[in-house]
Order: C-alpha cells, then sequence, then structure tokens
C-alpha cells in the first residue's frame, strides 16, 4: 500500500519539478523579452534572441511535467491500498 | 544607449509611413504576450502553491507554459530581427556608430553608403538602409554573424571597443553585385566585363574586389574606411 503511494507522489513529485523548471525557463524569457521590447537595447534583443531555445525547451518541459502528472492519477494503486481494513496477517485466512 | 519603446514608436519616418507597420505591432504584440506569460504563471504560483498538478493549474499552465511560448516563438523572433535591420537599432551604439551613421545621413556626402542612402538606391524599403549593404552582419543574418554581433555588443557596453571600426572580413562583392549585377547601367561598363562581353569572372568570385575602384563605403574622421 505504502509502495504504491510512494510511486504515484514520486511521479507526482517528478511533474511538479518539470512544470517548475518549465515555470523558471519560460518566465525568464519572457521577462528578457518584456525587458528587450520596452527598452529595445540591442543587448536585450540580442539576448531574448538567443534565449528562444530555452523557451522550447520550457515547452518541452512542461509537456513532460503534464504527461508524467497525468500517468501518476492513472497509476491504479493494488485493491489492499483502498481496503484499510486489510492486513497481511489475515490476508491467507478463510 | 537606446530610445526607448516609446521614442521608437513616436519617430517617423520609419518605414517612410506612419505608425503602423507590421513590426509595430509585432514589438506590441510581443511585449503583450511576454507580459501575459509572467502574469499567468504567477498567477498560477499564487492561487495553486503546491498543486501544480492540479487540473485547473494545469489547465492555466498549458496557456501560460504551452501556447503563448509557441506563439512568441515566431512572432518574437521575426519582430526583433526585423527590427534589427533599421538603421536605428545600429545607431544605438552611439559613440561607435554614430559617425558612420551620421556620415551616411549627410545630404553632400560623397562617400557610397551616402550616395546610396541619399538617392534611395539600395534598399527595397527605407529605413533599413545599413542593412541593405551590411545584410551577412548583425543579428539578421548567419549564426555566427549573430554571434560576433552579440559579441560587438558586449564589447560596446564594456567599452573595451576600439576604434576605427573595422570590419572583421573584407566587404564582399556579393553585396554590391546583388542589386548592380542586374543593372544595365553596370553591365555595359567595359571594365566590368571579360572578353565576351559578360560580367568578368573575377568580379564574380571577388577576386577583384569592387572597393578596388569604387569610392570608400564610409568617409569616417576624415579618412576612409
Amino acid at each position: 500500500m505504502g509502495a504504491a503511494r510512494d510511486r504515484s507522489s514520486d511521479g507526482d513529485r517528478w511533474a511538479r519539478r518539470l512544470i517548475t523548471a518549465a515555470e523558471v525557463l519560460v518566465g525568464g524569457v519572457a521577462v528578457l523579452g518584456i525587458g528587450a521590447w520596452l527598452t529595445l537595447n540591442p543587448i536585450l534583443l540580442l539576448l531574448f534572441l538567443f534565449s528562444q531555445p530555452l523557451l522550447l525547451l520550457g515547452v518541452c518541459l512542461f509537456a513532460a511535467g503534464a504527461l508524467a502528472s497525468d500517468a501518476s492519477r492513472r497509476s491504479p494503486a493494488p485493491s489492499s491500498a483502498r481496503d484499510p481494513a486489510w492486513s497481511p496477517a489475515g490476508a491467507g485466512r478463510k | 544607449m537606446t530610445m526607448g519603446l516609446l521614442g521608437f514608436l513616436r519617430s517617423t519616418p520609419r518605414f517612410g509611413e506612419g505608425w503602423g507597420s507590421w513590426v509595430d505591432w509585432g514589438i506590441l504584440i510581443s511585449l503583450g504576450v511576454c507580459t501575459i506569460i509572467v502574469v499567468l504563471i504567477a498567477t498560477t504560483h499564487l492561487l495553486y502553491r503546491r498543486r501544480a498538478t492540479a487540473r485547473p493549474a494545469l489547465v492555466l499552465s498549458l496557456v501560460s507554459l504551452g501556447i503563448l511560448p509557441l506563439t512568441l516563438l515566431p512572432l518574437g523572433n521575426f519582430t526583433a530581427v526585423e527590427y534589427a535591420k533599421q538603421e536605428q537599432f545600429c545607431a544605438t551604439c552611439h559613440a561607435a556608430m554614430q559617425p558612420y551613421v551620421d556620415d551616411m545621413r549627410a545630404p553632400n556626402g560623397k562617400s557610397l553608403a551616402a550616395l546610396h542612402y541619399q538617392d534611395n538606391l539600395a534598399p527595397t524599403q527605407p529605413g533599413i538602409q545599413c542593412y541593405a549593404c551590411h545584410a551577412n552582419y548583425g543579428v539578421h543574418g548567419t549564426f555566427k554573424a549573430k554571434l560576433q554581433g552579440l559579441s560587438d555588443a558586449y564589447r560596446y557596453v564594456t567599452g573595451t571597443f576600439t576604434t576605427p571600426i573595422r570590419l572583421r572580413s573584407p566587404f564582399k562583392n556579393e553585396e554590391c553585385l546583388k542589386c548592380h549585377l542586374s543593372s544595365r547601367l553596370f553591365r555595359t561598363v567595359r571594365l566590368h566585363q571579360d572578353m565576351q562581353g559578360q560580367v568578368s569572372a573575377p568580379l564574380i568570385n571577388g577576386t577583384v574586389a569592387c572597393g578596388m575602384c569604387h569610392a570608400s563605403g564610409h568617409l569616417v574622421g576624415g579618412g576612409e574606411s
């Protein structure tokens, strides 16, 4: 019961990490873009251009995180996990 | 160093027309998309702290981390590259480039840059005269040229550039020939022709540089550049 729950929470934890990483990357590029377009500073504009791959990476990380979250939600828990009254000692009795 | 967005939007002419060119709209829309992305990410964090995988949070994240970045990718790139063609972009590095821009804009200038600018010979649209001849440099051009542009910008900001400004490699004939090769006037000049009356191969392959006979591109600081 504990193992199934751990796997599910592990998957969810990884999903949150991936989504957080995506937020950092995409948010960073967006902030750079705001600075670049407001000031039209050539260095910021060039940096904004060169940071575009990070935008794509962020999108991919979000997609991976969303899929991981979906997978952890779908992973079936064994019936023992749903039955709090179950115990190993009683499993063999008839 | 830079005029900022408001200054750019108020400045005329840029494309020889008032506000409302697609670069203007591209800049504003890119700015708007970036702002919305930041606001949505902040909102998602505030509303769904530690529940980033909850379904409503994922829906918000889909917009801020999926749809909007994929919109920003082509829009921001093309707008930035098109804006970088503007002579104002080149002139933002005032200390280094202003003499060249001034030379180009000089009403009675005798340099090639001035002659092309005053007679509006070079560009397909006004406002991009620098790019018309220096198309292999800076933001627009090869990836290597973009990196060089970034290193030049760094040198400008840190004040480690040297004057006079020098091109990294000799000015290529193809930058001249892309316009002049199809010109009847160019083709009828005897010096440009081979024995068969065609444009001579050394001109086309760059063995003989256009600059060997023609005026300097820029006349800056009393000398040739």
